[in-house]
C-alpha cells in the first residue's frame, strides 16, 4: 500500500487535513505542538487505498526537541512514496524551509498552501502558479477548515515527484 | 537523478529570492482581534485578563460540576440507590459483600467503599461531570489559542525555574490528566527540561478527576491546597534546575492568532477524551475497589498502617488509618481522595488531618498509568531519579504541610 | 462625529461605574468585612473577583477616550470582555442552580423562576450597559 505523510511546521493545519482526508480524530488544538507522536489511518484516492500519516509538527529536519526527532524519524524510516508538505500561506517562509529540506533529501512532494483564508484576509497574495512553475511540484491552496481545495491536493497526490535543488535554484533565477 | 544539499546559508538565500517572486504583501491594517491579541499577552492588560479566565475556569467547572453531583448523583445515590443495594446485595457481611456493597451500616457512598457502591459513585457521580466540564473549558482555551498567550505572559517566571513560558501547556494538561501532559513535554526543547517537566507534573499536579472529588469533599480549602501544590512544583522546580546539569535555552514563543472554537471540534474533542476515561479510568477504579478491599480482607493494609504508624503520626500528622488510601493512590488518585473523605466523615480524620492526607495522596506516587507513560518517555533510569525526587518531596512538603495544618488550627 | 463623542462619556462613565462596583468587591472581600445587599443589588464578597471587575472598569475608561481608534477601541472591549466573563459564569452558575430541586428531582417552576429574581451582582447589572459596545465596533469596522 502506498504511503502518504503529512509534513509541515507546527500549527499549520495538518491535523485537521489528516482528519479530513480520512476521517480520523486526531487531536486539533490552536497552539504549536498539539500533535507529538504519529498518528496513521487509511485514505481512499480514486478506488484505490492509501496509508496516510500524520506528523508532530516540525521547523526542521535537524530536529530541536523530542517532537521533530519523531517526526524526522518516520521520514527517514518509512520511506513514503509522497510527502503533502503543508506551509502557513501567511509564513510561506519557514513552510518552505522546511520543503526545501525534504526536496533535497529526495521525497516526492506535494505543496498544500494552507489557511490561504487568513492570507487573504490579511492581503497577503501569493502566485501560486508561479510557485509551482520554480518549484517543479505541485502547490495547492487549501482550507483545511472548510475542507476547500482539498479534491484538487487529492488529485494531485500522483504528480507528487523528486526534483533537484540545483534545478529549483536556476528556475528562481539564482 | 543528481542530489544537491544546500547549506543553511543557501537555503534561506533561495526562499529569500522564491518568496520575492511569488508572495506579495499588500498594505495590512491593524484589526480588532491583533489589539486585544496584543493586550493579551502586555503584563499591565494581560495578567487581569488570566486572572478572569482563570476564575471563569473555575466557576465553571464548580457550576458544572455541582450541578450534577449535588444536584443529583448524591440524593439518588445516598437516599435511593445506597439503602436499596444495602439490602438486596446477599450475605451481608461476607467477603463478597464487603467487595461489592461494603460497609453495611453506612450513610453515604463515600463511606460505604464497595466496587457498586462508592465505585459506582465516585466514578459516574462525582468524577465524570467534573472530567466533562473541565475537558469542556480547556478545548475552549486551546482552540481559541489562549494558552500560548498565556505561555507569554508566565515565561519570567518560568524561566526562574529552568523551564520556560510554553511549560505552562503540559501544566495545564495535566490538571486534566497526567498522561497526556507528560507526552506534551515532548515539545520542550533539552532532556533536562524534559526530565524536569514529567517529574514536577508527576509528583506535584493534581489531575481533574482528583479536583473533582476534592471539590465535592472540601471546597473551601481546595483554593489553598492547590496553592501549596504549585508552591511546591515551584520551590522544587527551582533546586532540580540548579542540581540537574544540562541547558535551558530560551525561545522564542508562537502565538498564533485567536480563532474562534469549530463546534465540531470541541464536541470530536471533549467526547474523545471523556470517553478515553470511561474506557481507561473507569475499570481502573472499580479494580482498583476490588484490590484494596482484598488487602483490607488479608490483613496487608493492618499490618502496613502498624508498620508505617510511627511515621504517619509523628512526620505528617495523619493517623494511621489513610495507609489504605495510599494503597488506593497507587491505582486512582481520584478513589483514593474519595476513600479520605470517607474517613472523614465517619470520624476517623480531622478537617486538619484530611488537608495533609490529600496533599499526601496527591504527591504521593503517580497513578498506574502515569508510572507506565513515564517509564515509556524516559525509560528505567529517568523513572527511578523521578521516584527519588518523588520521596524527597513527599516527605519535604508532607512535613511542611502538617506544619502549615498545625499553625493555622485548622 | 457626534457619536463617538457621545461613545466616549458613555463608556468612560460605564468604565468608572464598573471601577467602584470592583472596589467594592474587593473591600467586602477584605476578612472580616461584610457583604453587602441591598434588596435589587448583592455584592458578592470576593476578593478575586472583585479584582477582575476593578481591571475591567479601569481598561472600558482607558479606551473610552479614544474610542474611534482601534486601540481605544480595542482597549474597551478588552475590559468588557473581562466583565462578560464574569456575567457569563454568574448566568452559568444560576441556569445550573434553578433546574434540580435539592432532593434529586427537577425544580418546581415556581422554584425555577425564583432562582432567577434579585438581587443580582454588579457585573449582571453592568452586562446590557457594555453590550453597546457592539455598535461601536460595527461603526469602526465601516
Ligand atoms: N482559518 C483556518 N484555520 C485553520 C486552517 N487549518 C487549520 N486551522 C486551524 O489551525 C489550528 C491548528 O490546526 P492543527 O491541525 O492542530 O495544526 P497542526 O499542524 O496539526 O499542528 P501541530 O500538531 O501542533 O504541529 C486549529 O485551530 C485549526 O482549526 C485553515 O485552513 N484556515
Ligand atoms: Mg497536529
Amino acid at each position: 500500500m502506498k504511503k502518504i505523510f503529512l509534513a509541515g511546521n507546527p500549527n499549520v493545519g495538518k491535523s485537521v487535513l489528516f482528519n479530513r482526508l480520512s476521517g480520523a480524530r486526531a487531536t486539533v488544538s490552536n497552539y504549536p505542538g498539539t500533535t507529538v507522536d504519529f498518528t496513521k489511518s487509511r485514505m481512499r484516492i480514486a478506488g484505490k487505498e492509501y496509508e496516510i500519516v500524520d506528523l508532530p509538527g516540525a521547523f526542521s529536519l535537524e530536529p530541536k526537541d523530542k517532537a521533530e526527532e519523531v517526526a524526522r524519524d518516520m521520514l527517514k524510516k518509512e520511506k513514503p512514496d509522497a510527502v503533502v508538505s503543508v506551509i502557513d500561506a501567511t509564513a510561506v517562509e519557514r513552510g518552505l524551509y522546511l520543503t526545501l529540506e525534504l526536496i533535497e533529501k529526495g521525497y516526492p512532494i506535494v505543496v498544500a498552501l494552507n489557511m490561504s483564508d487568513v492570507a487573504r484576509d490579511r492581503k497577503i497574495k501569493i502566485d501560486v502558479r508561479k510557485l509551482e512553475e520554480i518549484l517543479g511540484v505541485p502547490v495547492v491552496e487549501t482550507v483545511a477548515t472548510t475542507g476547500s481545495g482539498l479534491k484538487e491536493l487529492v488529485s494531485r497526490i500522483e504528480e507528487a515527484k523528486p526534483v533537484d535543488v540545483g534545478a529549483i535554484k536556476q528556475r528562481a533565477g539564482r | 537523478m543528481p542530489r544537491t544539499s544546500l547549506s543553511v546559508d543557501e537555503r534561506w538565500k533561495l526562499i529569500d529570492s522564491i518568496s520575492k517572486q511569488v508572495v506579495l504583501r499588500g498594505k495590512y491594517k491593524h484589526t480588532l482581534k491583533d489589539v486585544i491579541s496584543d493586550l493579551s499577552v502586555r503584563p499591565m492588560t494581560g495578567i487581569p485578563l488570566a486572572l478572569a479566565v482563570l476564575f471563569g475556569f473555575w466557576a465553571f467547572f464548580g457550576a458544572f460540576a455541582g450541578f450534577f453531583t449535588d444536584g443529583f448523583a448524591v440524593p439518588a445515590f445516598d437516599d435511593h440507590f445506597l439503602p436499596a443495594i444495602q439490602r438486596a446485595f446477599p450475605g451481608e457481611g461476607g467477603p463478597l459483600y464487603w467487595i461489592f456493597v461494603g460497609d453495611p451500616g453506612a450513610p453515604s457512598c463515600f463511606e460505604a467503599f464497595g466496587v457498586l457502591t462508592s465505585g459506582l459513585f465516585v466514578a459516574f457521580g462525582v468524577v465524570l461531570p467534573a472530567i466533562v466540564a473541565f475537558y469542556l473549558v480547556l478545548t475552549i482555551l486551546e482552540d481559541t489559542g489562549y494558552l500560548p498567550r498565556l505561555a507569554v505572559l508566565v515565561d519570567t517566571v518560568f524561566h526562574k525555574i529552568g523551564l520556560h513560558g510554553f511549560a505552562i501547556v503540559p501544566t495545564i494538561l495535566s490538571l486534566g490528566c497526567n498522561v497526556p501532559a507528560v507526552a506534551a513535554s515532548r515539545v520542550l526543547e533539552t532532556k533536562k527540561q524534559r526530565f524536569m517537566m514529567m517529574s514536577l507534573l508527576a509528583v506535584f499536579i493534581p489531575c481533574g478527576a482528583q479536583i473533582g472529588v476534592m471539590e465535592e469533599l472540601l471546597p473551601e480549602y481546595v483554593p489553598a491546597i492547590l496553592a501549596f501544590l504549585f508552591f511546591g512544583y515551584f520551590v522544587t522546580g527551582a533546586v532540580l534546575s540548579r542540581l540537574i546539569p544540562g541547558r535551558s535555552p530560551e525561545i522564542l514563543i508562537d502565538v498564533p492568532p485567536y480563532r474562534s472554537p469549530i463546534m465540531k471540534n470541541v464536541a470530536t474533542k471533549t467526547w474523545a477524551r471523556v470517553s478515553g476515561f470511561i474506557k481507561m479510568a473507569v475499570p481502573a477504579v472499580l479494580g482498583g475497589i476490588v484490590v484494596v478491599n482484598l488487602l483490607y480482607l488479608l490483613g496487608v493494609i493492618d499490618w502496613l498502617a502498624d508498620a508505617l504508624e510511627p511515621i504517619f503520626v509523628v512526620w505528617f500528622g495523619v493517623p494511621a488509618v489513610t495507609v489504605g488510601a495510599l494503597v488506593m493512590a497507587f491505582l486512582r488518585k481520584d478513589m483514593a481522595v474519595g476513600m479520605l473523605g470517607g474517613m472523614a466523615a465517619a470520624g476517623l480524620l480531622t478537617t486538619g488531618e484530611l488537608i495533609t492526607s490529600v496533599v499526601l495522596v496527591s504527591i504521593y506516587f503517580p497513578c498506574l498509568a502515569t508510572f507506565i507513560m513515564l517509564w515509556k518517555e524516559g525509560g528505567v533510569r529517568d523513572l527511578l531519579k523521578s521516584l527519588a525526587i518523588l520521596t524527597v518531596s513527599f516527605f519535604v512538603f508532607g512535613g511542611l504541610m502538617h506544619g502549615i495544618v498545625a499553625l493555622a488550627g485548622v | 462625529m457626534m457619536k463617538f463623542k457621545l461613545g466616549s462619556a458613555y463608556f468612560a462613565i460605564l468604565g468608572v461605574i464598573t471601577l467602584a462596583f470592583g472596589g467594592l468587591e474587593v473591600v467586602t472581600g477584605l476578612p472580616g468585612i461584610e457583604g453587602l445587599s441591598t434588596g435589587a443589588l448583592e455584592i458578592p464578597p470576593d476578593l478575586w473577583r472583585g479584582i477582575i471587575i476593578f481591571f475591567a472598569g479601569a481598561f472600558i475608561t482607558a479606551g473610552a477616550f479614544k474610542l474611534r481608534d482601534i486601540h481605544g477601541l480595542g482597549m474597551s472591549t478588552f475590559g468588557s470582555i473581562m466583565l462578560w466573563i464574569i456575567a457569563g459564569c454568574d448566568i452559568f452558575t444560576r441556569i445550573m442552580e434553578s433546574i434540580p430541586n435539592g432532593a434529586g428531582g427537577l425544580n418546581s417552576l415556581e422554584g425555577f423562576l425564583a432562582t432567577y429574581g434579585p438581587p443580582y451582582s454588579p457585573a449582571l447589572f453592568l452586562l446590557p450597559f457594555s453590550l453597546v459596545i457592539f455598535y461601536f465596533i460595527k461603526e469602526v469596522e465601516k
